[in-house]
Order: structure tokens, then C-alpha cells, then sequence
């Protein structure tokens, strides 16, 4: 079973195969022999190759959280075929936070440019305007105030580029 | 006069400061309830409480912000006293009256008191006419139809502020004329919608400002003293991140001459209660008034540390009309103390307000460590609230002691299901000029690309693997798989 794993910035392929000796994770880099032993209360033991370490690990849906030496981490997981069907968000305007709309400032089919302000947002007492990313006319707009709307959630589409 | 001892207290707030009050007021024997509206889910408060009394709202933040409901829940509960904790309605003169006219206490000061600096506009004029130091501002109020000119002749950069403001809400820096009157609608707006109201006020902006401020307290019989000063530079968006005590930007004569201008403020004002004057100081050494909270400060702890008060303790004694009891020379100042606030945002994605579940929570401990935590592990974090999830509090003999003793909580702290700033508060204190302590309100900004996260790491081959085996699908499908075509190695097919 092949899965992506998204760290920061970068993206890596890794799948997982069982062998005589145990778990083989093959990356990009070449195969690792690994192992994870649970030690309790969301600590684990974790090797890879000729590391290992203890860490905590928290799982949520396809995100991973590892806090290993000192440090945070959050690894989101992808199914190569999920991955490859999702398309640009290109011709849309995302919420960058989840959070309730506090008003809209545009209207179907009226004509914006780049950095024109769509939508007011608020969370967590900070409010935040959403502006245009590029040029365009709206198609479509996907909230109205009052609304509660997760991360990424798309709040207004743009018509496509003649 | 001394009125009667409280014996039942409502707690009319939420998160770490609800239950910080709570253990104070639990201690000495009092009998507490909170109110809660259902989108408090969870949280540490409630469990602490003898009671939980709820409230409804439209909107969750305006339950705990309506007078008339809370004033009820006292009522019902039969509480003799209401203490409001910080922000909501902590400064509100109309809770004070409410309750007052139903026989309850407020644990704070009076409404007049909180009125004259509830309004930032009435509050410096009242400074400076008694002497003490302001910056040059221009006034809304004064004349509505000539305020861009006359912000605009104070002098870029400005700071525009709303009249009703406070903890940061809508306050813009202005460095260029252009943008003037978007960033005023702007800020109007925000003033609006936290405050009831969108009458602003602009001060001179000083570059590179420290932000210090003093904790003071007055009794019902005209003492007031302090109780030194912080130092709450290093700020995001216009709120404190990290405060310490003593600042280490204050030498000993302009630490005095602060303290006895803030004490100064607080005697002209007739003040009573735990109060704080907050002052910004200019890399000349000069400072100005910026405005007085009439209420518990978020960073109270860090004072707490160096003068072994407890400040609530205190509140509560003043509130149910003790005297002080001692005097200036009787507060001692030991050693230093920093406080962290650990925050539900992504410091990646501009400080974000982050939601999520907070699967697997790990607070520090340790000699001179204090944790005033709001959450509890497998808590859900929404958006409906302020983003504060615990604050971390070092105290050490010196300066570095408690520094270092930050440094390893921090590494002894986990926060999972939720992005936080706990590894950010890691990259300040590693900063060399915060560890210099040369720091202004202007540092995060200055050092963002020091600060940022570099994002290299050098365990990605634990990381992957640790992702690939707690992910149950991943390892049933590798347990399934037929040996030999295991062997050909995954990627060949």
C-alpha cells in the first residue's frame, strides 16, 4: 500500500512491505527496516534503519502528529490516487482559518482584481479579509455572514479564464 | 468598614483564568460556581467548580458578555460575590451597577473608575491633566469632521486606536497617508463589533517601543500600592506572547520613577482592586501613559512568582472590604520569572487561530515551574473563543536560571491534534537578543525569518516511519501481502 506523506514542504512516497525480519518501509531514498513499540499514553518507540527515539504520536484522520527531540511535526498522509484527481485551486478563494463569515463583499458575475477584498472572516476575536488572488469575475460565492466554515473551505469561485 | 467575608463566588468566565481563579477561591474555603455555555466543551473550569450554571447566547462569546444573564446566574446560584477574570466583562461598569443594585459583590473596582478608563480618550486626558506623561494624540471626539488632518498632523507613524478599546482589538500602524482612511474604516469596525463602539483615537507611534506595565493595588480605605513592573514586549498582532518580571530594559531609578508614576495614577484615580498601568517606554528612556486595565492581567503570574502574593487572594480580601494590611516597604521582589502562553495558532500561517482536538497534551514540571492551563487532554479547541490554551510560568533565582528552566520544560511539553506556537516560544527564547533581553515590540516582526521555522529536520526517516506505522491500513496491507511479491518491493508493480 502506497501512501504520500506531506512534511512541511516537501512530499514522500513511501509504502510498506513485511519481510522474515519484519516491517520494510521503501522511500525514495531506499528501503528501511522499521519498527514502532508501543510504550503507553501515546508514547512509542520508534526506529528507522540505525535511528531510533521515542516519540508521541497523535493520529488524526490522515494527519499525523509526532513530537520527536524537542520538536513538533504534522504529516499529512495521501492516497497516491487522491492526490493525483485533486485539481488546482486555481479560480478559487479559500478560508484560511476555520471560523465564522462575517460579511461578503462580492456578488455573483462582478468583475475583481487581484487583491480586491471577497470576504471578512473572523476567529478567535482576529478578523481577517480575504482578498482576490488574480483578476477575474466571480461565478459563484459559497457562504454567507454568519456562517461557520472549516480550514480551506471554498468561499467563492471564479468564472474560467476566457 | 469591613464589609462580610465572600462565601459564595461566581466565576463569570472561561479557560485557564476561570480555573486559576477557582483554585485561589476553592482554597480559602469559598464555595464556587461558573457559568458555561454548551460550546464550552470540556475544559478544566467546569471540573474545578462546586456548580456550573449555564447561559445561552447568540453567539457563545455573547453569553459571557451579557450583563443581564450573568447578574441572573449569580442571583440563582445565590452567590454573594462575581469575579470576572480578564477580558468579557471584567471592565464593564454595568456589571459592577447590575450587581451592586442585587446586593453582590464585584470583584473588581468601581464602576466610575472602570469608566474613566474603560474610555481610552478619558483616561489619558485624565493623566495628563494630573501631570503624568502621555504621547501627542489627536481625538475623534473633539471633531469628527477635521480627524484624518489632525491624525495625520500628529505625525507618521501612527497608532490608531478605538476609544473603547483594549488587549490589541483594532489597532492599526499607519506609516503612509495613502492607506489613512482604509485602515480608520477598518479599525472602526473591529471597534464596532468588540466594543459597541467605533469612536477611535490616534497616537504618535514610537519606534521601537518596550511595552512595561505596573501591577498595582488599591483597599476600600485609600492604600494603594505596587507591585513592580513586567516587561510584555514580544507581541503578535498587538498581544503579548511571552512577559517577564523584572524587564530587563529598566534600570534601577527608571524602574522607581515608573512605579511611583503608575501608584501615582492609580491614588488620583481613587482606584481599588488589582489594576495595572501599562506605559511604553521609547529607546531614549522616555514613557508615556498607554492605558490602565482595571481588571486581573493575563501575565499576573510572573508577578506573582518574584513577590509571593496571590493576587487573586488579594482581590478577593479587597473586594469583601479588608485593608491591604501592609505597605510598600513590606512587598518584596525575589529573583526573576518569565511566562510563556502556549496558543491554538499556526505561527507558519501569520498566527492563524487553529482548531482541532487536542489528542495528546503533555504540561511541564519541575522546580520553579508553574503551569495555569485552561484545557485537558482529548478536549475539543473550536474558534469560538480566544486561542489561549495554558500559560507556562518560569521562576529561577536569576534571569538565566529561569530561562533555562523554560527551555527544558518546553522540551518536556507536547501538544498533539492541534497547531500551537509551542515550538515558536521554543525559537524565541533560543533568540539570542531575547536571551540578551534586548527586545522591542517590534522584535517577531524584525527576526520573523529567524523565528520562522526552517522546516529542515534531520529525522525524516523516524518521522516517515513513525507516519507509515500508526497508520492501521499501512501496516494490515503489509501483513496481508503474499511474501513474494512483497519482495519484488512495492514500487515495481
Amino acid at each position: 500500500m502506497k501512501k504520500i506523506f506531506r512534511l512541511g514542504e516537501s512530499e514522500h512516497r513511501c509504502s510498506l512491505r513485511q519481510d522474515a525480519d519484519g516491517l520494510v518501509l521503501d522511500t525514495e531514498d531506499g528501503p528501511l527496516r522499521c519498527a514502532l513499540q508501543p510504550l503507553g499514553a501515546a508514547r512509542y518507540c520508534v526506529s528507522a534503519g540505525e535511528e531510533q527515539a521515542e516519540a508521541l504520536i497523535a493520529r488524526h484522520d490522515d494527519r499525523i502528529w509526532i513530537r520527536l527531540r524537542g520538536r513538533t511535526h504534522v504529516i499529512e498522509a495521501v492516497d497516491p490516487l487522491d492526490a493525483a484527481a485533486a485539481g488546482g485551486h486555481d479560480g478559487a478563494a479559500e478560508a484560511p482559518m476555520p471560523g465564522t463569515v462575517i460579511s461578503v463583499l462580492v456578488e455573483p458575475g462582478a468583475e475583481v482584481t487581484a487583491g480586491q477584498d471577497l470576504v471578512v472572516m473572523e476567529s478567535m476575536k482576529l478578523e481577517v479579509t480575504i482578498r482576490a488572488p488574480h483578476d477575474g469575475r466571480i461565478a459563484a460565492v459559497h457562504c454567507a455572514p454568519g456562517d461557520q466554515v472549516p480550514l480551506k473551505f471554498t468561499l467563492v469561485t471564479f468564472e474560467a479564464a476566457p | 468598614m469591613t464589609g462580610a467575608p465572600i462565601r459564595r463566588l461566581l466565576v463569570a468566565n472561561r479557560g485557564e483564568i476561570a480555573a486559576r481563579i477557582l483554585r485561589t477561591a476553592k482554597a480559602q474555603g469559598i464555595e464556587c460556581a461558573i457559568v458555561r455555555h454548551a460550546a464550552e466543551d470540556g475544559g478544566l473550569a467546569p471540573q474545578l467548580a462546586d456548580a456550573v450554571v449555564p447561559i445561552e447566547g447568540a453567539t457563545p462569546v455573547a453569553a459571557y458578555l451579557d450583563v443581564a444573564q450573568i447578574v441572573q446566574a449569580a442571583r440563582r446560584w445565590g452567590a454573594d460575590a462575581v469575579h470576572p477574570g480578564y477580558g468579557f466583562l471584567s471592565e464593564s461598569p454595568a456589571l459592577a451597577r447590575a450587581l451592586d443594585e442585587a446586593g453582590i459583590r464585584f470583584v473588581g473596582p468601581p464602576p466610575a473608575v472602570t469608566e474613566l478608563m474603560g474610555d481610552k480618550v478619558s483616561a489619558r486626558r485624565f493623566v495628563a491633566e494630573h501631570g503624568f506623561p502621555v504621547a501627542p494624540s489627536a481625538i475623534e471626539a473633539d471633531d469628527p469632521g477635521s480627524f484624518t488632518q489632525r491624525a495625520l498632523a500628529v505625525g507618521l507613524p501612527i497608532l490608531i486606536k478605538p476609544a473603547a478599546g483594549g488587549g490589541g482589538k483594532g489597532m492599526r500602524i499607519v506609516r503612509s497617508a495613502e492607506v489613512l482612511d482604509a485602515e480608520l474604516a477598518a479599525a472602526r469596525r473591529e471597534g464596532e463589533r468588540y466594543f459597541g463602539d467605533g469612536r477611535l483615537f490616534v497616537e504618535r507611534y514610537v519606534e521601537r517601543p518596550r511595552h512595561i506595565e505596573v501591577q498595582v493595588l488599591g483597599d476600600q480605605h485609600g492604600s494603594v500600592v505596587h507591585f513592580g513592573e513586567r516587561e510584555c514586549s514580544v507581541q503578535r498582532r498587538f498581544q503579548k506572547i511571552i512577559e517577564e518580571t523584572p524587564s530587563p530594559a529598566l534600570d534601577a531609578g527608571t524602574r522607581a520613577r515608573i512605579c511611583e508614576v503608575a501608584v501615582g495614577i492609580a491614588r488620583a484615580a481613587g482606584y481599588v482592586g488589582a489594576g495595572t498601568v501599562e506605559l511604553i517606554l521609547g529607546a531614549d528612556g522616555e514613557f508615556y501613559f498607554l492605558e490602565m486595565n482595571t481588571r486581573l492581567q493575563v501575565e499576573h503570574p510572573v508577578t506573582e512568582c518574584v513577590t509571593g502574593f496571590d493576587l487573586v487572594a488579594e482581590q478577593l480580601r479587597v473586594a469583601a472590604g479588608e485593608p491591604l494590611g501592609y505597605s510598600q516597604a513590606d512587598i518584596g521582589f525575589q529573583g526573576h520569572a518569565i511566562e510563556l502562553r502556549l496558543c491554538a495558532e499556526d505561527p507558519a500561517q501569520g498566527f492563524m487561530p487553529a482548531t482541532g482536538s487536542l489528542q495528546v497534551l503533555r504540561e511541564p514540571a519541575g522546580p520553579g515551574v508553574r503551569v495555569d492551563s485552561g484545557v485537558v487532554e482529548g478536549q475539543r479547541v473550536g474558534s469560538d473563543f480566544d486561542s489561549l490554551l495554558a500559560k507556562l510560568i518560569f521562576h529561577g533565582r536569576s534571569r538565566g536560571q529561569a530561562l533555562a528552566r523554560a527551555r527544558q520544560a518546553l522540551a518536556d511539553t507536547a501538544c498533539l491534534g492541534v497547531a500551537t506556537n509551542l515550538d515558536y516560544l521554543d525559537r524565541i527564547l533560543a533568540h539570542a537578543q531575547f536571551a540578551a533581553g534586548d527586545y522591542s515590540t517590534a522584535f517577531l516582526d524584525e527576526q520573523a525569518a529567524e523565528l520562522g521555522d526552517a522546516g529542515e529536520t534531520h529525522s525524516t526517516a523516524l518521522l516517515l516511519a513513525a507516519a507509515a506505522l500508526s497508520d492501521g491500513h499501512m501496516v494490515a496491507a503489509a501483513a496481508d501481502m503474499p511474501r513474494l511479491y512483497a519482495q519484488m518491493g512495492a514500487w515495481r508493480n
